[in-house]
């Protein structure tokens, strides 16, 4: 009781300090953790000294190394692309020559995140896909808030079709894939009308876009297309084994690609003779350097690490002139560097998870989850009306790691509902499903989010704010719709 | 009576033509003329600036000799853009190598939607450069444009912004052909191919008549016999010379309101709030912040265009708006005004007895919802109920709009008869219905500029301000003012411009030679249109988000009136203002330096935080010689410091007073006193780029400089 007293008031101060920029995240959110973790030391018998110093800041720290060392070689990536000129000439162009259709650009880029994560996940994808995709962003007017914004929407669209993403319901909730598959289109074109609403409203509201009609021929047509192509999916999805168009693809792409990195050679022996006298300049094939990684990733199943490996090389020979191997370590350094905030706030984030779920490897039952599950299950509404209302207010409980996060609870949210809260399992799949739309876009928390805020110089709560309005109603719509389909 | 010397200032109005003659050195004004604005004149407004300058110089007996500076408005770019008074124009775009597919399409503008069911015409020509220019080629695309009716030319080249030789050729040939031409790339230099071009167009459809006004405006003038310098409002306030609007007709946009609120700055000297001009229809709302008005993009229609102009916000109610009845109730007032309708106003009314109220369409299309009073028996109505009256029946109107109250309580009891209620009450109401239009907007307008939480003034101007600003400042809770002489602000304001351009260039990441070119190129430009060099302050701009670098470079017309007739204010009386604007008493206050044209004033204050922590502010001041605030600052620090460790300073104080959030640095507000300048680094986004301007700005200097640093947020 007292204990989970002392987490909801850490909670409240710690949000309480962030949105009113006493205190930014990078220093709130690992006192918060701390702060939890050494509330459950002193109040509960069950967590101890070495638990918060070893475990929460210690361990916890650790927690998302992966994520950081992804951010690391995506900062080098992106300062490769920056140093050698590639991104400026590819920022100017699309300005230059497609300055003028920021709501194509956007829907589009949206669409094409989309896609891309209904096959990979994880920050390493994110990155890849903005560097293809803020840039032009940036050049049609589109703010950076808003251009964040079309990627976060895009990630989560791809998510909700993300066959891996299933398996959690699966196998802990007891569904059949169909179950979940047909509930997840839903959750699709719902997400997607949030997503096309956000563009248009946000770019109608800063003046980018002033065509009505041509707003909504976009936003109509967009919403018809993607239907299509996501009920394909969704009967892709469900098949077994892997798609069939993988195997000739690999070979095309490979082939494609030796012999560029060979045309790339014979253009280097050719300038060799007058190789002093080289002036810098961009040639055509170093616009390819963020597509090298990203086929890498969705066409030959590659670990997000070793393609960026063969991106940063291929970035490397793509753009060889004089000095240009000093240039990259130079390259590799500073773009470390610009990363360091992100990890730094990564680090942070670690240490609250690890709070809240407790570290890892570690016997018995972590008090701070004890503390909360009962409040939650105690909660949990069982009339239809309730169920779309109470959950639908209570979503934005999943920000912040907050009680109805469910990644940070993972599979224990489900088991709480289910079976403390006596709602049947499809209906616990619509909440997850739904309410997890709120955490996934708007989450200050979230790897991607402090990534995307990072590399677009806003605050990443300033970019929950903007974005929670569509989510929130997102979440309420699709509670709705799962309340319809499961609480009868 | 021979050393005096007179700016002329003349307003080209929606009804009327306003010119005044302006006392150079003491400010006064010396002479005012009017005469209807000629919209319908084969010469166009033109001929009323010729004629108001002419009555002006004959009724206050001017001698053409005196006259030092001519400036106007001109509501002719505006009028044309409206009602599609512009010549078709030919694109010539260029581009080459893979660019060309995209350029091809980019430069085809078709029909330009200049406003609801009004069309500009173009016609476009490609030419590839892959292989360079043939002036054999540019030559039958020209040829062919002017075939097609094309009586302007824009040359639009991809990535023109870096290389515009090829433009600059097909300008030379078409002009050589007898075609106005415009480059588009010479006229913004900001990436965006289809917005470039069209801003180009818009420029180039407005050539052929506005070669025309100006050279007529020039003619007249000379023979005339006056020699001074003649002068055009532009769009951001400023003022620029007539060889200028030659050029780049687009830069005229706004020139009407933007007079008014050059007078705000220069006459009023407001430097913080909001103005608003309330003519006989409408009110012109603007922002000032920092001594500047606030600036957005332009746009022609529902497109972008790459031009700033004042962000001015209008609304359909003014002096002379007309009194609407719904359902026996005060409903709304305006857009219908008295004089469109042809009636008197109440409050000049000099017969009100006897008159009964009627409600009526006035003009064909308007409701039939708006009051007016009649003779019994009379098939016309003759006199309006307007906010003026309404203002002079509440004893609201001192100057201008002062008429007869008694009669303008009649004509509203006359209201009050058919209605209900007291003749007050109905005033009050209409003076309501006025400030639910204007409040909204002024409100809009802080909240955009995040000052929702600022005390602003707000300023008066033009004949109906009386009628309109008293009440929705007193709505707002602000406090309010009229101008001096509201009803010629305009005019006034043109007379006093201030010479003004800017220069705005697309750069990711700017460098330090980046800043000077912008901030060399904008001076360069003003001192060609005769701004006094030591006068000149340059305001740099780095948009991270537009990625776009800016430099707005403002001087006063080189004509030395700052031998100033008047008496200066003594250092008691500059304290004594200092010591208002610090919000302590004058013995609190410092003077911290001083030149002669700037002094920098501060103190310390005891504020307490939340009400109980007791913490010091150092709030500062910077007036100039006459007494008029240039800035002020709720806490700042002020260093008195020799030119050669301005850099140093500025570079260390910006970076160790710079507030960091989770999105990265945000460098404190600086600025420099210089002896006669204030130089503003607001604008730059990082410590290094405001000690690579601090440096720019220090060259040459050899007196003591003041160095002002302030947190922000």
């Amino acid at each position: 009781m007292l204990l989970a007293l002392w987490i909801a008031g850490v909670f409240l101060a710690g949000l309480a300090t962030m949105v009113a920029r006493v205190l930014p995240a990078i220093l709130a959110l690992p006192l918060m953790g701390i702060a939890i973790a050494g509330g459950a030391a002193v109040l509960s018998p069950d967590a101890t000294a070495s638990d918060l110093f070893a475990g929460v800041i210690g361990a916890g720290s650790l927690r998302l190394h992966e994520a950081m060392v992804v951010a690391l070689f995506g900062g080098m990536l992106s300062s490769q692309m920056q140093k050698s000129g590639t991104a400026e000439s590819l920022v100017k162009g699309g300005a230059e020559l497609f300055g003028e259709g920021p709501l194509a650009v956007s829907v589009l880029s949206m669409l094409l995140a989309a896609l891309l994560f209904t096959s990979v996940g994880g920050l390493g994808a994110v990155i890849l896909v903005a560097l293809v995709v803020l840039p032009v962003l940036a050049t049609t007017g589109v703010e950076p808030v808003v251009a964040g914004g079309v990627l976060l929407f895009g990630i989560s669209l791809g998510g909700t079709l993300n066959a891996g993403n299933w398996v959690v319901y699966q196998s802990t909730l007891g569904l059949a894939p169909n179950e979940v598959a047909s509930f997840a289109l839903i959750v699709f074109l719902l997400t997607l009308a949030a997503g096309v609403a956000f563009v248009a409203i946000e770019l109608a509201r800063s003046g980018a876009e002033r065509r009505p009609a041509h707003l909504a021929g976009w936003v109509l047509g967009t919403l018809s297309l993607a239907g299509l192509g996501a009920w394909l999916s969704v009967r892709g999805g469900t098949a077994e084994g892997p798609p069939a168009w993988k195997a000739p693809a690999q070979l095309v792409l490979g082939g494609l690609f030796a012999l560029l990195v060979a045309w790339i050679a014979i253009d280097a022996l050719r300038r060799a003779p007058r190789w002093r006298r080289e002036v810098a300049r961009v040639r055509p094939w170093a616009y390819l350097i963020p597509l090298v990684p990203l086929a890498g990733v969705v066409v030959f199943d590659l670990p997000v690490l070793p393609a960026f490996v063969i991106g940063i090389a291929y970035a490397w020979i793509a753009t060889l002139r004089p000095g240009s191997l000093s240039m990259t370590v130079q390259s590799l350094v500073e773009g470390a560097q610009s990363s360091i905030p992100a990890v730094l706030l990564m680090i942070g984030i670690g240490v609250l998870v690890t709070a809240v779920i407790g570290p890892a490897g570690r016997d018995g039952a972590w008090p701070v989850l004890a503390a909360i599950e009962p409040y939650v299950a105690a909660c949990v509404p069982t009339t239809p009306l309730g169920y779309v209302v109470g959950f639908g207010l209570a979503a934005p409980l999943s920000l912040y790691r907050g009680p109805l996060n469910v990644w940070g609870l993972g599979f224990g949210t489900a088991a709480i509902l289910t079976t403390s809260g006596g709602l049947p399992p499809a209906a616990a799949m619509a909440v997850l499903f739904s309410v997890g739309q709120v955490q996934g876009i708007c989450d200050p928390t979230n790897t991607a989010n402090v990534w995307l805020a990072n590399e677009l110089r806003v605050d990443p709560q300033t970019l929950m704010l903007r974005l929670l309005p569509y989510a929130w109603a997102l979440a309420f719509a699709g509670l709705a719709v799962g309340a319809a389909l499961t609480m009868r | 009576m021979s050393a005096r010397r007179v700016k002329v200032g003349i307003d080209v109005g929606g009804t009327f033509t306003h010119a005044v003659a302006v006392d150079a050195a003491t400010l006064e004004l010396v002479g005012k003329s009017v005469v209807p604005t000629t919209h319908h004149a084969r010469e166009g407004v033109a001929r009323g600036v010729v004629d108001a300058l002419q009555k002006l110089l004959l009724e206050a007996r001017i001698a053409p000799s005196e006259v030092v500076l001519v400036a106007h408005s001109t509501t002719q770019a505006t009028n044309a853009l409206l009602e599609g008074d512009v010549a078709p124009v030919g694109i010539v775009g260029l581009a080459a190598g893979a660019a060309a597919v995209r350029a091809k399409r980019e430069t085809r503008l078709g029909d330009v939607e200049l406003a609801r069911g009004v069309h500009l015409r173009t016609f476009s020509r490609f030419l590839d450069t892959a292989h360079g220019l043939k002036d054999d080629d540019a030559r039958r695309a020209l040829d062919e444009l002017a075939a097609e009716g094309a009586r302007a030319v824009v040359a639009s080249q991809a990535f023109g912004v870096e290389d515009r030789v090829h433009e600059e050729r097909v300008v030379e040939l078409a002009r050589e052909r007898g075609l106005p031409a415009t480059a588009a790339s010479e006229l913004s230099q900001i990436w965006g191919l289809r917005i470039r071009t069209r801003t180009a167009v818009i420029n180039a459809s407005m050539l052929p008549k506005m070669l025309e006004t100006a050279n007529l405006t020039e003619s007249a003038l000379k023979e005339s016999g006056v020699t001074a310098p003649l002068m055009v409002l532009r769009s951001d306030g400023g003022i620029m010379d007539i060889e200028a609007m030659r050029k780049r007709p687009i830069l005229t946009m706004l020139s009407g309101p933007a007079a008014g609120v050059a007078a705000a700055l220069l006459y009023e000297r407001l430097s913080d709030g909001v103005f608003v001009e309330v003519g006989g229809t409408s009110s012109d709302i603007c922002l000032i912040r920092r001594g500047r008005p606030r600036l957005t993009q332009g746009s022609v229609g529902r497109h972008r265009l790459f031009v700033r102009t004042l962000d001015v916000r209008t609304v359909g109610v003014g002096g002379g708006s007309m009194l609407r009845v719904r359902r026996g109730k005060l409903c709304e007032i305006g857009p219908r005004s008295a004089h469109i309708a042809g009636l008197g106003y109440d409050a000049f009314e000099e017969r009100p007895e006897g008159l009964e109220a009627r409600v009526y369409a006035p003009l064909e299309r308007d409701p039939a919802e708006y009051v007016a009073l009649a003779r019994p028996g009379a098939e016309r109505a003759s006199v309006a109920l307007t906010t003026t009256g309404a203002a002079n029946v509440l004893g609201l109107a001192h100057g201008y709009s002062k008429g007869d109250a008694t009669s303008a309580t009649s004509c509203w009891s006359a209201l009050a008869r058919t209605i209900g209620g007291s003749a007050q009450a109905a005033a009050e109401r209409a003076l309501d219905l006025a400030a639910d239009k204007v409040a909204p907007v002024v409100k809009a307008l802080l909240a955009e500029a995040k000052l929702g939480r600022e005390r602003l003034p707000v300023v008066g101007g033009g004949g109906g301000a009386e009628a309109v600003v008293p009440w929705t400042a007193k709505r707002l809770g602000l406090e309010h003012r009229i101008a001096k002489n509201a009803e010629v602000i305009s005019a006034i304001g043109a007379a006093l411009g201030i010479v003004q351009d800017s220069v705005e260039r697309s750069v990711l990441e700017p460098s330090e030679s980046d800043l000077e070119a912008v901030r060399r190129e904008a001076e360069a430009s003003v001192v060609r249109m005769g701004a006094e060099a030591g006068s000149i302050e340059v305001h740099v701009e780095v948009d991270r988000r537009a990625r776009v670098v800016r430099a707005t470079a403002r001087g006063t017309p080189d004509l030395r009136t700052r031998e100033l007739g008047g008496k200066l204010p003594g250092e008691d009386d500059l304290r004594a203002v200092a010591a208002r604007i610090l919000k302590v008493e004058a013995a609190a206050v410092t003077k911290l330096s001083g030149s002669d044209w700037l002094s920098v004033w501060t103190a310390e204050r005891r504020v307490r935080l939340l009400g109980i922590f007791p913490v010091m502010r150092t709030p500062l001041c910077v007036l100039d010689r006459e007494g008029v605030v240039r800035l002020a600052l709720d806490d700042a620090e002020a260093t008195t410091c020799p030119p050669h460790e301005v850099e140093a300073l500025v570079r260390r104080r910006a970076s160790e007073l710079a507030t960091f959030g989770d999105g990265g640095m945000l460098p404190p507000d600086v600025f420099l006193v210089k002896s006669a300048q204030l130089a503003d680094l607001t604008g730059l986004a990082t410590p290094d780029q405001m000690a690579a301007m601090a440096r720019m700005e220090v060259r040459g200097a050899a007196a003591p400089l003041v160095v002002i640093v302030s947190r922000r947020g």
